[in-house]
């Protein structure tokens, strides 16, 4: 029982931080900085990627944790 | 021989490869309409992947894209990012519906509406947003199959022929197949269209610019430095969450991804999808930004206008580089026009056998259901010809400013059918009809912030009704929560 409660507990936490991070992709980008990184990367781009990275990694935590 | 054979050669060779995985998939179908229309819910993960990559990434991302990002920037890649959350929605809404679709032996959006929401009037009203706002969808990917084909093949093959290939070989495709025929044809297509995007890139790039990216990125700052930045609709937070909605976060809702949740063999694709898809989805549509905002760019400037930039894509590969790769454009444009087209043609033809030719006659054979689904297909398909004749330039805005907002409308019923227990019918019915309403008012009558768009109206006054409603009335009955909230329960937590 204690193990499905941690299990619940922790999906919450990871969605409050998806939540979190889908904000940084579909509303923060065009307030962010854009600095030209490597002489061709905006940085408003490159955040695109950092969040898909991101995203992917929280979406493999929920996974372990919703999908036994 | 001329360009235009050559293009019909490359073309038919394609074509060649879709009719034998259409017919392997048909010696492994069984007459039932669940093996015609999920594939008999056995698509293993890497199939499932790229079923529903292509589902969603089609025509319009292959050709639309590039002349998108050339007139937008690096902002329109919000739509991806949106796009990004299919991986979250794997685990909290499509592994649910494949829990309930197998339990109860779901094939349409409208049987998980109407059992959760006890109404077979929203099975309707999702079947009707479903089925109608389909078409133009299906007509696009029609429209810019058959431009890229007529553009790379430089007028050789006409846009009426391209169509008509298009057409018949989607046709018989979807009638012969079914569902497992697309997962298989998807899955090449998949493949073929990250190969051809990848190396046009780098052709493109290696022969014009011997700096690389970075030469390039000098050359587009030197006289378009906005499409390196969010700028016009996209300086705004509000502007990027528009598209991102319409084009990416609601895309679950749309009805031919929402019923490959019921495709799955095995809850171990949903886990994959949870990683692989953001990577795939950036990974895919940044190689559209590199090839409109960046390549289109400093190749053409800032001067081209909305038609020629929809054509971005065959112009450009057809102007600087060899003609392979306008064989090989032209395969790609027509893989991911029918990777979508064929799905949703399947999926309104199973909504409209499924949700209301079994309504209305119960009693129907499993022949007599398959034949009004094929004769439903063929149908369909002369409306979407219809709708082709009209052309309308501005590929993109087209189908996502008229179907993505409309089926978007259903993303809180569903959300809310699968995580909250107080939904009830009457909600989802006010909701939902109350949004695409406040869409279609925004949309083509007045917006009165005209920065906010039309889908971001739609679901603010859809969950607004559905919550306000939803309190206002009874609770759902207890059967309805037992079979839907409670079966998940048991099942992901405590038997998970």
């Amino acid at each position: 029982m204690s193990t499905i409660a941690s299990r619940k507990t922790r999906s919450k936490v990871l969605i409050a931080i998806i939540i979190l991070v889908v904000i940084q992709g579909n509303f923060l980008p065009p307030y962010l900085p854009n600095f030209i990184v490597f002489g061709w990367i905006p940085f408003q781009l490159l955040n695109y990627w950092l969040y898909a990275v991101e995203l992917s990694v929280l979406g493999w935590l929920l996974a372990r944790q919703i999908i036994r | 021989m001329g360009r235009g054979v050559w293009v019909l050669v490359g073309l038919g060779i394609y074509v060649v490869g879709v009719i034998w995985l259409s017919e392997v998939a048909h010696k492994r179908a069984q007459a039932t309409t669940e093996d015609y229309f999920v594939a008999g819910r056995s698509v293993p993960t890497l199939m499932m992947i790229g079923t529903i990559a292509l589902s969603i990434w089609s025509a319009l991302a292959f050709y639309g894209w590039p002349g998108a990002t050339y007139r937008a920037g690096i902002g329109y890649l919000a739509g991806a990012a949106g796009g990004c959350v299919m991986g979250i929605w794997a685990v909290l809404i499509m592994y649910k519906l494949w829990l309930l679709g197998k339990q109860y032996g779901y094939v349409t959006p409208g049987d998980f509406m109407s059992d959760r929401y006890y109404s077979p009037l929203f099975r309707w009203i999702t079947s009707l947003i479903c089925v109608i706002f389909i078409v133009p969808y299906i007509s696009a990917q029609i429209i810019g199959a058959s431009s890229g084909i007529e553009v790379a093949s430089a007028g050789s093959v006409s846009f009426w022929l391209a169509a008509g290939i298009l057409s018949i070989i989607l046709i018989w495709h979807v009638l012969w197949g079914g569902a497992r025929s697309i997962a298989f044809a998807d899955t090449l297509a998949g493949f073929a269209g990250v190969f051809i995007t990848v190396t046009m890139i780098w052709f493109v790039l290696s022969a014009n610019f011997q700096g690389g990216l970075q030469e390039v990125a000098s050359k587009v700052m030197s006289h378009s430095p906005e499409v390196l930045s969010h700028s016009g609709i996209y300086a705004s937070g509000v502007g990027v969450l528009g598209i991102s909605v319409s084009a990416g976060v609601a895309i679950i809702a749309w009805p031919h991804i929402f019923v490959r949740s019921y495709f799955a063999f095995s809850k171990q694709t949903f886990r994959v999808m949870a990683w692989v898809f953001p990577l795939l989805e950036m990974f895919m549509f940044s190689c559209f930004v590199i090839q409109g905002s960046y390549l289109g760019r400093a190749l053409y400037g800032p001067g081209l206008d909305s038609r020629t930039s929809d054509i971005l894509l065959p112009k450009m590969v057809s102007e600087y580089s060899p003609f392979l790769f306008s064989i090989l454009v032209v395969i790609g444009v027509y893989a991911y026009a029918m990777s979508t087209a064929d799905s949703q043609l399947l999926v309104s033809s199973s909504i409209l056998q499924k949700d209301i030719y079994d309504q209305l006659k119960p009693g129907a054979s499993e022949n007599e259901r398959l034949r009004f689904a094929r004769i439903w297909i063929l149908v369909m398909m002369l409306v979407v010809l219809l709708v082709v004749t009209f052309r309308p330039a501005l590929l993109v805005n087209y189908a996502y400013a008229f179907s993505s907002p409309a089926f978007a409308q259903l993303l809180p019923p569903l959300l809310g059918g699968l995580y909250w227990q107080r939904a009830t019918k009457e909600g989802a019915i006010a909701g939902t009809v109350i949004g695409l309403v406040a869409v279609l008012v925004t949309q083509f009558v007045r917006n009165p912030v005209p920065i906010v768009h039309p889908v971001l109206w739609g679901l603010l006054l859809n969950i607004c009704a559905y919550m306000l409603v939803s309190c206002a009335t009874p609770p759902p009955p207890r059967e309805v929560i037992e079979k839907i909230h409670i079966f998940l329960d048991k099942k992901i937590w405590e038997e998970g």
